[in-house]
């Protein structure tokens, strides 16, 4: 039995060692690619949204490399992603591959994912679970911490490029890591590394942060390379979504409205999924000392239109400088490069004037 | 003079009319309801609303806006979910907060959180009171009244034979539903309205299951039924669908909607489809699709708007789920309102639907 799972931005390493510890065969698929995308827009339907269409092409690379079970998230909200793992299912099955399904949450309840893990492999003890669950969860952190201090450092390292490089370098390392204690020892490691890297603390570059939906803004393949490109051109980008917010949410969830209640000046409702966090995060960085904020989203994702009604709103009445991108698989690098170039060069303008 | 409240006719008008209507004339207030949709109304709510939002919700600003100044207030409730373990489209979730954002001077909004998850509908609707300051007898009576109402009219769109008498059984005044389209066992009932308030939709598997194989589900002089599936602001906007459901009728066809089925088979059915469905009217697209297709209409159409979310995965769920093969029609809506196009498409579906029959 070989386990495959979708892509989602670097966090290969924390799914696969979550299966691992489960006691399953991983497969992990080839990375998003271009021929991943056009597979899954092949055969995705015509208006389902990226993520659906990059996640297909995902599975359709691993089944024909051998796998025969699927991982899927599974049910969340209001929004389409709940109903991804059945829709590709049925399209799958159709196009003559033999493979079940598994979702991490079966149903909803915050404890559903017992089953979810049961499901991968049945003789899995209550210790196993928890083991596996711990060394995922450390395994996010870190390499969210690690993400974190890349984006950061492309705007102040000397040596273009070396970030990034030793970002890929260490994520071997967090691979590798088998236990609790080799992933704390990975972390000193890796947090060494990340010190030596020559930094010039005299400039002072433009701070953007990014909002929007969860998948766009963790997958670079999807959102062409949005930070990288940034840090390329010197700018510090900070981005307050990713997996660990995501993990912590589901427990202290009081934290989850908080964010949304930054904006309660433009909404008195959640929007579902991130929506009410792209309008609370933008409102609350209009106040700190962010240059520009940049909401991405797939074309048409439910929560994050509404989103964007709003966010011009803010922008508005706040006075905070803002680009909406959304990306689907006809997006062209060279136009969101463009467009990017544009929006930095406006906001330098605007910082030297003052 | 008595408030004036506007209620846009689109999106869940046509689900929840008669029980907004009562609740609000009970407390006193006036309603006014948008015109249905023209072509003013469209062009204004694809001109302010955002480009990427789905076609219905770019007709619902323009019903906004058609009633901006006819209204001290606009009724635009935050609608999350009606059922529990089920949710309304997340497009809903916001549209308060769209509306408000996105608009210009507008009358306030009057709104309230409806959301079974969390909270009764009661409590929601309580809220909603007191903000037009009705006293606490009044609003119990008037959520008593309009819940009754909401439940006859839930029982008796089971007994509707066409779209057409949809409309009037919203409206509930041009016809008057409880006496004309009734079946004869509930003829004579209108004082056992108020008696029978606490029927709940969950009990609603006495109702009559379908009205199709009776002869009253078919016009006599047609030979041909066409299952219409899609969401009830999609089928019964005249405007929005370019008259389908009147240019089917011309060619010979009579139309069935998932609304002239009971809510229980609904559900029942669309459980075999999927087990993860979670939206209220995916439910009914689903549940409708798989129970028509074996009930042998003659063909299904589907109608869709450009953009939306839960239905660009539903049909092709449910297109690939299907067991009986029936011929199916994928009609999708956007603002361009390419008419001959459609038509081509409805005409060549209907040869196929009539030579099949023939076989």
């Amino acid at each position: 039995m070989k386990v495959s799972f979708p892509h989602m931005g670097n966090y290969y390493p924390a799914f696969k060692s979550l299966m691992e510890n489960l006691g399953c065969e991983v497969l992990v698929p080839p990375s998003t690619s271009r021929k991943t995308m056009k597979l899954g827009a092949k055969y995705a339907p015509e208006f389902s949204c990226l993520p659906f269409k990059i996640n297909l092409g995902n599975y359709i690379e691993a089944l024909d490399l051998g796998a025969d079970v699927l991982f899927q998230a599974g049910r969340a909200g209001p929004c389409r992603y709940g109903f991804y793992g059945e829709v590709q299912k049925g399209i799958l099955e159709d196009l003559g591959y033999n493979f079940r399904m598994q979702e991490l949450f079966p149903e909803f309840g915050l404890f559903s994912f017992i089953k979810g893990l049961k499901g991968l492999n049945p003789e899995a003890t209550i210790f196993q679970m928890t083991k596996a669950a711990l060394i995922t969860i450390k395994k996010i952190n870190l390499i969210d911490e690690m993400e974190h201090l890349v984006r950061k450092l492309r705007a102040y390292e000397v040596k273009k490029g070396e970030a990034d490089k030793v970002f890929a370098r260490t994520l071997e390392w967090v691979d590798e890591a088998r236990t609790l204690r080799e992933i704390r020892a990975a972390r000193r490691r890796i947090l060494k590394r990340f010190r030596a890297i020559k930094k010039d603390e005299t400039r002072s570059p433009l701070k953007i942060a990014i909002v929007g939906e969860l998948y766009v803004v963790m997958e670079p393949f999807s959102n062409s390379d949005i930070e990288r490109k940034l840090g390329q051109m010197g700018v510090e980008v900070f981005r307050p979504l990713c997996l660990s917010q995501i993990l912590r949410h589901a427990l202290f969830f009081w934290e989850y409205r908080d964010i949304t209640r930054k904006g309660r000046e433009f909404i008195d409702y959640e929007l579902g999924a991130h929506g009410g966090h792209s309008v609370g995060h933008t409102v609350e960085f209009s106040k700190k000392d962010f240059q520009g904020v940049i909401h991405i989203y797939p074309f048409g994702c439910l929560p994050e239109v509404s989103a964007r009604s709003i966010l011009d709103k803010v922008r508005e009445k706040l006075n905070i400088p803002l680009m909406h991108l959304s990306f689907d698989e006809q997006t062209g690098e060279t136009g969101v490069e463009t467009r990017l170039e544009a929006f930095i060069e406006m906001l330098e303008r605007k910082k030297n004037s003052i | 003079m008595s408030v004036r409240v506007g209620i846009p006719r689109a999106l869940l008008y046509y689900n929840f009319y008669p029980f907004w209507k009562t609740f609000l004339t009970e407390l006193g207030a006036e309603v006014i309801v948008s015109p249905p949709t023209n072509r003013q109304i469209l062009s204004d709510g694809v001109k302010y609303a955002v480009d990427e939002v789905c076609l219905p919700v770019k007709i619902f600003f323009g019903h906004v806006i058609s009633l901006k100044d006819k209204v001290d207030y606009l009724f635009i409730p935050r609608i999350a979910s009606i059922e529990k373990k089920f949710f309304i489209c997340a497009k809903f979730w916001g549209l308060p907060d769209v509306i408000r954002n996105s608009l210009e001077d507008i009358p306030p909004l009057l709104t309230t959180d409806i959301n079974s998850n969390r909270r009764s509908l009661y409590r929601s609707m309580w809220q909603l009171g007191r903000r037009l300051r009705a006293n606490l007898f009044k609003i119990h009576t008037a959520y008593r009244k309009a819940r009754g109402i909401q439940e006859k009219f839930l029982q008796s769109r089971q007994q509707i034979r066409s779209p057409a008498e949809f409309l009037a059984l919203l409206e509930g005044e041009k016809v008057n539903p409880l006496t004309s389209i009734l079946s004869p066992k509930g003829r004579g009932d209108n004082k056992k309205i108020y008696s029978d308030i606490n029927v709940t939709i969950r009990k609603s598997s006495s109702y009559s299951t379908s009205r199709l194989g009776s002869s009253n589900g078919v016009n006599p002089a047609t030979n041909s039924k066409i299952g219409l599936i899609g969401r009830p602001y999609n089928i019964y906007d005249d405007y929005l669908n370019m008259d389908i459901v009147a240019r089917l009728e011309e060619m010979g066809a009579s139309v069935v909607t998932p609304e002239m089925l009971s809510p229980t088979l609904l559900y029942e059915e669309t459980k075999r489809l999927s087990r993860k469905n979670y939206w209220t009217y995916g439910k009914d697209m689903l549940g409708a699709a798989r129970y028509l297709a074996r009930e042998r209409v003659d063909g299904l159409i589907f109608l869709i708007s450009f953009n939306c979310g839960p239905d660009s995965l539903l049909t092709e769920l449910a297109i690939r789920k299907i067991e009986d093969k029936i011929p199916v029609l994928l009609l999708i809506f956007d603002e361009e309102r390419a008419e001959a196009g459609m038509m081509t498409r409805i005409e060549s579906f209907m040869e196929i639907v009539k030579k099949r029959k023939k076989q």
